[in-house]
Formats: C-alpha cells, sequence, structure tokens
C-alpha cells in the first residue's frame, strides 16, 4: 500500500489540516446563533438556558466523526492510495527501433521492414502497464531518442509512427550503450532495452559487439529480403590523360542465391558503358569503367535489379570539366620557355613579343622573360631577369660568378637539388620578410616568391640560359612554382559515391594534418583522424564532403544508403517477442474511486441524519445519546 | 403609489356582514339587537304619567283634550352599541417573516372597520403598546372607510406592550360599555389575563384576535441560540432541539388555550390566527363560525 501523488508526511499534514478545518468549521456552524424573538416567556419555560464555557462543546459527535471520516477518505483519494508494492510502482524501458537504411527493404509480403517494425513497437508500448515509461529511440548509426522517459501511450506511438527509414547502417553497440547510459542516468527504475528491427549490421558493427545486457528483448522483424546494390562509385581522371575518366563500381549481392543484374552507366542521360554483373551470394566484385569527356556532368550508375531495396541500385556523382592553366608568355626567345610548358597537357601556353599589346589579356598566368609589363599586372606573374627598375621586388645587386644555393626549407623549392651551380651573373632581390627565398646567393635570395594576392615569382637568372639549362631542377622548379601559383590546375580529383557513417581515405604518403582539410558543403570543418596512411571521417548525414590532401582532393558523395552486410543473431538467453510482457496490467491496484464513493457516501448520509431540514428528526430519533435524553428529562423535571 | 389596505372585491365581500355580540348594553342599540329602553328616538315605545320634570314636547295633548290627564309618550332610545379595536402597535408584532404580523393584525382591523361602518356603527380604532396611543373615530357609513383605511395604513409598530396601564387608560378612557375588539399577539413585559379579566368586569365583551407569526408558536432553529426579547431587550443563551421545540409549542398552545378560556368565561370569544392566514379566510371562516360576523 501505497500514495502515488503525495508522501506520507504531506498526507498526515494535509489531513491535519481538513480535520482542524472541518472541526473548526463544525464549531462555527454549531455556535450561538443569536436571535430577536416576540418573548421569552415559552423559551424559558422549554429549554435550560447553558453556561457560555460549554459553548464549544460538541453537540453530534456522530455528525463530526463522519465528517472527518469522509475528509480522510477523500484526502486517501486524492493521494490515490494504492494497494500493492511501491517498489513495483513503474519500469522504465528503452525502446530501440531500427530505422537504418536497410529497414526500407520489402519483405516477402511486400511490406516495409519499417511498418513490420513500427508495428511491433507499437505493440510492445501497448502491452507495457500504463505507469511504465518508456523512451522512443531511433536506431540507426546514431542513437537518436524520440522521446523521454513517458508513459503517454498517444506520445509514444506517435513518435513510433513519424519514423522513416535512414540511410545509414545500424550501429547496434552504439545503440546499445546508449540505451543503458539512459536507463542509468534517467530512469528510476530500470526496465527492458527493447529492440525492433532485423538485426542487420555491418561487419565492423557485428565485431565490434559488447556482450548482450541481460534486460535485452528483441522483438524481431524476420527480413529474408534477396538484395543486389552498389556500394561504391568512384571516378578519378587517368594521370596520362586529363580528358578520360577512370570509373571504379563496388557492388554486392546480399542475398542468398547468385544474381545477375545488367548495370548501365550514363553520363548526362546518355549511356557510356554497360555490363552484366553477376555476383555469388554474400559476395562483393569491383568492375572498372573508363569514359572520356572534358565536359562536366552527372554520372549515374544504375543497376537494373529489380529487388527488394531499390535505394541501392544506382549511384549518382558530377564530374567537373577539365581545367587548363592558361599562361602568356613574353618573352623575346619564346623557343627557350616553349618546350618546358608544352610538357604538361594541362597547361596551354601564348608566346608573345615583349612589345605585344597587353589590353584584352585573360590568362591565368603572365611570364614576363626580360622584359617588363606596360602595366602592372593584376594575376599572379613569374618575372625572369626583370629589368632592375621595374622589378616587382627590389633589386639589390647583381653578383657574377657565383654559387646558388637551394632553400629547400620551403615548399617551393621542395625536391629541389643540384650539385654546386656556378652562375654567371645573377640578381640579388631585397625582399620582405614575408617574402619567401627559393634559391640564395652570398649576398641575399636570387628567386624569391611574393604570396599575393597577386603571387608573384622573381627570378635574378634565366634557368634556362644559365648552367643549370640541361639540369633536371629546372622543369622541377617551373613545376614547383606553377603549382604554387595555380594549385587547382594541379589538382587531381578524385570523386567517390559512397554511404554516409565511417569514411576510410587512404593515403599515397603521408600528410602533414595541417595541410589536409575536410568540409561539408556548408564550409564547416568535419573532425577527422589519420592513422596507417589512411584518414578517417564520421558523417552522419548525406551530403558532400571535401578532402583536400594538398595535391589531391577527394570528394564524398555520400549518396548511397549503407546497408550492413552481417546479420546479427541475438543470444539464446535474450528475451524475445511480447509473451512475457504482462499484458497492460499494473503492479499495484487503484483505490481512489472507491474510497471517492464511500466518502460522497458518508457525506449523503451525513447530510440526510444531521442536515438542517426535515432529516433532522430522523437523526434526533436514531443518533439520540442516552445520556442527552436522560439531559432532557431532567430538564423537563426541573421545569 | 401604496397599496390599499384592502382590496375592492374583498370590501364588496364584506359588505353583506354584520358585527355580531352576544351581551345586553342598556340603553344602546347597535347591530341588529333591539333596544329595552325608553329615551329619546324616532320609534314609540308606551305612555306614562306625566313627573314633574318631564319635558313638556313629550306630552300628548290629544289625550289631555280627551282625558285631561297629562300622559306623556315614551319613544325607543337609539344609541348605537360602540365598538372599538384595539390595535396591538408593540414592537413584538414585527416578529417572523417580515412584518407579515404586524399587517395581518391592521388588515383584519381594517375588515372590521368596515363590516361596522356599512352597519353604521360607531367604530373607534385605538392602538396601544405601553399605553393608549392614537386612535381614530368613525362612522356612518362605508364611505367613511378611506380615513380608517389610511389610519390603519400609517401604524408604525414599536415599543413595549403594557397590558395593565393600558387596560387601566381604557377604562377611564372609554366609560361606557360596548363591544371590544382586541387584536394583538398578547405577548409583552407583564401578563394579559388580569388586565383582560379588568376589562371585562367593566362590562365590555371581549373579542380577542389572537395574532401569531409560526416561529413565534413553532421556532424553526435548533442548536445553540442566544434569544432576545424584542420589547425589552432581555437575553437568553439555550440549546434548543427538537423536545425543546416540541416544549414550546406545548406551552405557546397553553397559553392561547387560558386565553380563550378566559374570554370563554367572561362572555366573550377568542380566535388564534397564524399571521400566514389570508385576511379573508379569517373573516369568512373562523369568525363567521364563531358568530363574530356574519
Amino acid at each position: 500500500m501505497f500514495f502515488f501523488n503525495l508522501s506520507g508526511a504531506e498526507f498526515v499534514a494535509l489531513l491535519s489540516a481538513v480535520s482542524s478545518f472541518v472541526l473548526l468549521l463544525y464549531l462555527l456552524d454549531r455556535s450561538r446563533r443569536k436571535l430577536r424573538v416576540a418573548t421569552l416567556r415559552f423559551w424559558q419555560d422549554s429549554t435550560v438556558a447553558v453556561q457560555r464555557q460549554r459553548r464549544r462543546r460538541i453537540q453530534q459527535p456522530w455528525s463530526l466523526l463522519l465528517q472527518l471520516i469522509a475528509s480522510c477518505l477523500l484526502l486517501l483519494a486524492i493521494a490515490q492510495l494504492r494497494l500493492g508494492s511501491p517498489e513495483r510502482s513503474w519500469r522504465d524501458h528503452v525502446l530501440l527501433v531500427d530505422a537504418s537504411a536497410w529497414m526500407g527493404a520489402r519483405n516477402a509480403s511486400n511490406r516495409l521492414l519499417m511498418e513490420e517494425a513500427k508495428a511491433l513497437a507499437v505493440q510492445y508500448v501497448r502491452a507495457l502497464p500504463s505507469s511504465d515509461r518508456v523512451m522512443v529511440v531511433r536506431a540507426d548509426a546514431l542513437a537518436t531518442p524520440l522521446t523521454g522517459f513517458e508513459s503517454r501511450k498517444p506520445v509514444l506511438e506517435a513518435a513510433i509512427n513519424q519514423l522513416q527509414p535512414g540511410v545509414g547502417a545500424l550501429n547496434l553497440a552504439q545503440n546499445l550503450e546508449f540505451a543503458a547510459q539512459a536507463m542509468r542516468l534517467e530512469g528510476k527504475r530500470a526496465g527492458e532495452i527493447a529492440y525492433a528491427g532485423p538485426g542487420r549490421l555491418t561487419a565492423d558493427g557485428l565485431r565490434d559487439l559488447p556482450p548482450t545486457p541481460r534486460n535485452l528483448r528483441v522483438l524481431w522483424v524476420p527480413a529474408h529480403v534477396e538484395n543486389i546494390g552498389i556500394r561504391k562509385l568512384s571516378a578519378r581522371r587517368a594521370t596520362t590523360d586529363s580528358e578520360l575518366w577512370q570509373l571504379y563500381l563496388t557492388a554486392r549481392n546480399y542475398g542468398q542465391r547468385r544474381k545477375e543484374a545488367p548495370l548501365i552507366v550514363s553520363f548526362g542521360g546518355a549511356p557510356v558503358a554497360s555490363r552484366l554483373l553477376a555476383l555469388a551470394p554474400q559476395s562483393e566484385a569491383d568492375f572498372t569503367f573508363e569514359f572520356r569527356t572534358r565536359a562536366a556532368g552527372w554520372l549515374e550508375a544504375r543497376l537494373q535489379a529489380n529487388d527488394s531495396f531499390p535505394r541501392d541500385d544506382s549511384a549518382t556523382v558530377e564530374l567537373p570539366a577539365a581545367r587548363t592553366l592558361r599562361v602568356t608568355v613574353y618573352s623575346p626567345e619564346p623557343e627557350l620557355l616553349r618546350p618546358l610548358l608544352a610538357a604538361h597537357r594541362r597547361l596551354t601556353a601564348d608566346f608573345r613579343r615583349p612589345n605585344d599589346d597587353r589590353s584584352n589579356e585573360s590568362a591565368d598566368l603572365l611570364i614576363f622573360d626580360r622584359c617588363r609589363p606596360l602595366t602592372t599586372p593584376k594575376g599572379s606573374s613569374l618575372w625572369i631577369e626583370p629589368p632592375r627598375a621595374s622589378s616587382p621586388i627590389p633589386v639589390r645587386t647583381e653578383r657574377r660568378e657565383i654559387t646558388l644555393r637551394w632553400r629547400n626549407d620551403q615548399l617551393l623549392a621542395a625536391g629541389l637539388r643540384s650539385e654546386d651551380t656556378k652562375l654567371e651573373s645573377t640578381q640579388v632581390f631585397a625582399a620582405a620578410e614575408s617574402d619567401i627565398p627559393i634559391a640564395e646567393v652570398e649576398g641575399g635570395p636570387a628567386i624569391v616568391a611574393r604570396n599575393g594576392p597577386p603571387k608573384i615569382v622573381v627570378m635574378g637568372f634565366h634557368p634556362l640560359r644559365s648552367a643549370l639549362r640541361y639540369q633536371l631542377v629546372t622543369p622541377l622548379l617551373f613545376a614547383n612554382i606553377l603549382q604554387w601559383m595555380a594549385p587547382e590546375a594541379f589538382q587531381r580529383i578524385e570523386i567517390q559515391a559512397t554511404s554516409i557513417g565511417l569514411i576510410r581515405i587512404p593515403l599515397l604518403a603521408d600528410h602533414e594534418p595541417e595541410r589536409i582539410s575536410v568540409v561539408s558543403e556548408g564550409q564547416t570543418s568535419v573532425p577527422f583522424t589519420l592513422r596507417d596512411r589512411t584518414l578517417r571521417f564520421f558523417s552522419g548525414a548525406p551530403g558532400i564532403v571535401r578532402v583536400n590532401l594538398g595535391d589531391r582532393e577527394v570528394v564524398q558523395a555520400l549518396s548511397l544508403p549503407e546497408v550492413g552486410e552481417a546479420q546479427w543473431e541475438p543470444p539464446k538467453q535474450v528475451m524475445r517477442g511480447l509473451a512475457r510482457v504482462s499484458g497492460g496490467e499494473n503492479y499495484w491496484r487503484e483505490t481512489w474511486h472507491w474510497l471517492a464513493l464511500v466518502a460522497a457516501f458518508i457525506l449523503v448520509v451525513e447530510w440526510m441524519l444531521f442536515g438542517r431540514g426535515s432529516s433532522r428528526q430522523l437523526a434526533a430519533n436514531l443518533l439520540r445519546f442516552p445520556w442527552r435524553r436522560s439531559r432532557f428529562t431532567a430538564q423537563r423535571k426541573a421545569s | 403609489m401604496p397599496a390599499p389596505l384592502l382590496d375592492r372585491e374583498f370590501l364588496e365581500r364584506l359588505e353583506r356582514l354584520t358585527i355580531h355580540w352576544t351581551k345586553s348594553f342598556a340603553g344602546l342599540v347597535g347591530g341588529h339587537n333591539t333596544s329595552r329602553f325608553a329615551g329619546a328616538g324616532q320609534e314609540f315605545l308606551d305612555h306614562r304619567h306625566f313627573h314633574h320634570g318631564d319635558d313638556f314636547r313629550a306630552i300628548n295633548w290629544r289625550a289631555y283634550m280627551r282625558l285631561e290627564k297629562l300622559f306623556l309618550k315614551m319613544f325607543q332610545i337609539e344609541p348605537r352599541v360602540p365598538v372599538r379595536i384595539l390595535i396591538d402597535t408593540s414592537s413584538s408584532m414585527t416578529t417572523g417573516a417580515g412584518t407579515e404580523k404586524f399587517d395581518f393584525a391592521r388588515k383584519l382591523a381594517g375588515a372590521l372597520s368596515y363590516v361596522g361602518l356599512v352597519r353604521l356603527e360607531a367604530i373607534q380604532l385605538q392602538t396601544f403598546a405601553e399605553t393608549l396611543k392614537e386612535s381614530l373615530s368613525c362612522g356612518g357609513g362605508r364611505h367613511r372607510f378611506a380615513p380608517a383605511a389610511e389610519f390603519l395604513s400609517g401604524l408604525k409598530p414599536g415599543g413595549n406592550t403594557r397590558f395593565f396601564s393600558v387596560a387601566r387608560e381604557f377604562a377611564q378612557a372609554y366609560p361606557q360599555r360596548g363591544i371590544l375588539i382586541l387584536i394583538s399577539d398578547f405577548l409583552g413585559e407583564d401578563e394579559c389575563e388580569r388586565p383582560l379579566r379588568y376589562l371585562a368586569d367593566c362590562g365590555h365583551e371581549l373579542l380577542l384576535l389572537h395574532v401569531w407569526a409560526e416561529e413565534d408558536r413553532t421556532p424553526p432553529w435548533s442548536g445553540e441560540l442566544e434569544v432576545e426579547d424584542i420589547e425589552t431587550g432581555a437575553t437568553l443563551q439555550l440549546s434548543f432541539e427538537e423536545d425543546a421545540r416540541r416544549l414550546y409549542t406545548e406551552r405557546f398552545d397553553a397559553y392561547a388555550r387560558g386565553l380563550r378560556e378566559l374570554a370563554i368565561h367572561k362572555g366573550g370569544r377568542y380566535l388564534g390566527f397564524s399571521s400566514r392566514t389570508s385576511v379573508e379566510e379569517a373573516v369568512f371562516g373562523p369568525l363567521s363560525q364563531i358568530q363574530a360576523v356574519y
């Protein structure tokens, strides 16, 4: 027996207050009433005056007793007295409803697995005792609580019914941990952790699964689904041909039977490749394609599988247009630089005489070979042996017969090696502190870069007219400078359509973390880790994430659903189904309505017996005390 | 405009009634009772011998011419029997619901006045409390009822009731015997039996009309009470329950019986009315049954 609404102390305090109030009302009601009458003659004859000190004595103890009993019963009803154990008054449960991508599949009866799971979850909620509290959690790659611990079943059912399949795979370990933690932190009396779903996990998720909690109940959704789908689509430009795209596609057969399905790859709506995929059960295979284009457009790979889970039958990526770096060279000897600039496919060079019209320049980069521009260039520019008076970085002096040293500590001079190179003559620049020295001689830098905008590189000597002409360091020097001045033109782009969740990108070499950036569509940084030449980050929502590795950019189009390839089998000791859930019964018996009825009955009886009116006579006859009868008899005799 | 004391229909019904009394009053007439005494009047009664000092105008000269003896013509006297209506205006008449007890009393007085006026009786309306208060004499027909109604309507209750002083003053003020209609609750500082007996011994025929409010006879209250006499201000604290109420009513009824016995013993009549009784019902009911008016 316990109170639901009040504590024992509160009940006693309230009962005392109400009893005092009733007693006060009772005494006030029975206090002496003042009346004006025509004569006192008959009053004196028929009654005996009472003393003032007896004024507050209780005249109708039965009435007071009945009122107090009724008040007590009403208070008990308000306190919601329950017969049973307070320790088992309610329990808190966490209901994990699987909303992973796999829940969008249809079963043999052409019904979504999500609907099956929701129906089971609703049945579970309805089967619980009315006072039990349930937290509904959307379980996919993350655990997202949809409600707090809530006992109102309409609220819980509304939360369950709004669930839709997501795009991630189920991370059961994380969801179970969340449920246990929620129950530990917020739940008062631990109940069950109920999981409604088919238990489709990733291989990693199955491997990392912790020991099953003892209070786990599984509402099993049978899912015998035959499915073949795309797991990954990757596109990258060929290193030898900037117009050639190489496509890598990974497909998997999730079913139990060998399956064949035609794959059609189209670009901008036009088919560019097709193949018949044949996959053994529970197997995965990679396929490669190639096609050539310079234009930008959408590339779509579509599997015509006609299976129960169509969401992974197509993948789409956006391919950018091939970009070239336009270079305008003003040189009196174009033949010196022509072979060097013609060596790279992403670079187009326009050679002009130093005195040519420069009004319609639209180049990405200007090279001034031993000449000066008529107007200061607004874009990036490379100056080779500029005239002393018009050099963008002041020339301090000129040196002859001097040895050149490379500043390999600078990024621009990375990889530049040469044996003691002696220059016949070179300009030495008065570089500012923020300028980047690439090569220097005694007395100062001979090649200086100034970070813009605009970016400027000044060479105090002409590499192709010096001792460096036939050395490997010369094209490397130009490559470094061009890549520094227009990095986007030389960056390799790799585009992947993959699923959300944990993304792994293998790195070709060790990268410095500060040179790597991972940003989402909204230009917000995404946390990542680097370990074992692998970059890892997690994305819980569909979208595009760009990973900039310096010389390489990987665009992750997170559009494919993440489908678990492993099937979790619950241990035998785990509770299953709804059979053992108590059928909506409470752990106690409510008594408040009976208490209220009895109190009302007592009040009615009290009113009939002692209320003002004709019932007064009945009360006098029924409940007259013997001592009062004798008092009236004595009064009569006295009168 | 205030409501009339009695409505017209009721007054029309009253016109066929007459106030009756049982006593004979020497030398007085009124109502339907013929006087047995001779005196100044219109109707011839008898002859007698002339005596010294008789009125010459009453000598029958025709008989003297024929018989040469002086005979005196005697006529039936026609003095009216005074109908005096005493109305209690003490504070005790205001108890009950509103002023229904006092209203009943003056309406009853008005009805009896009208009956008397229609029969050409001499009506004396006299109020009293500690002593006799204002009064109004009226007679000579129904058209004289308006002043009487106005008089009754203007009465204001107040003061204590002292029957001894009232009886004494009444006996002095109205030595001529007559019918005395006393409308009162007969509740006052002192007892009323002896003053009433005194008035009856003075030769008045008593018609006691006892008016009480329901709460005067059966108090509806119960529990702890502090009752105050409205006239004297005396208080009494008591515990009043059903037994006491029954005892109270018995005492009241015993008091009313005492009044009745006194009236009958003195040749008068008694009637008791609850103030909730309508005046019409009282006049055409109990008053007619005891042949006070019919």
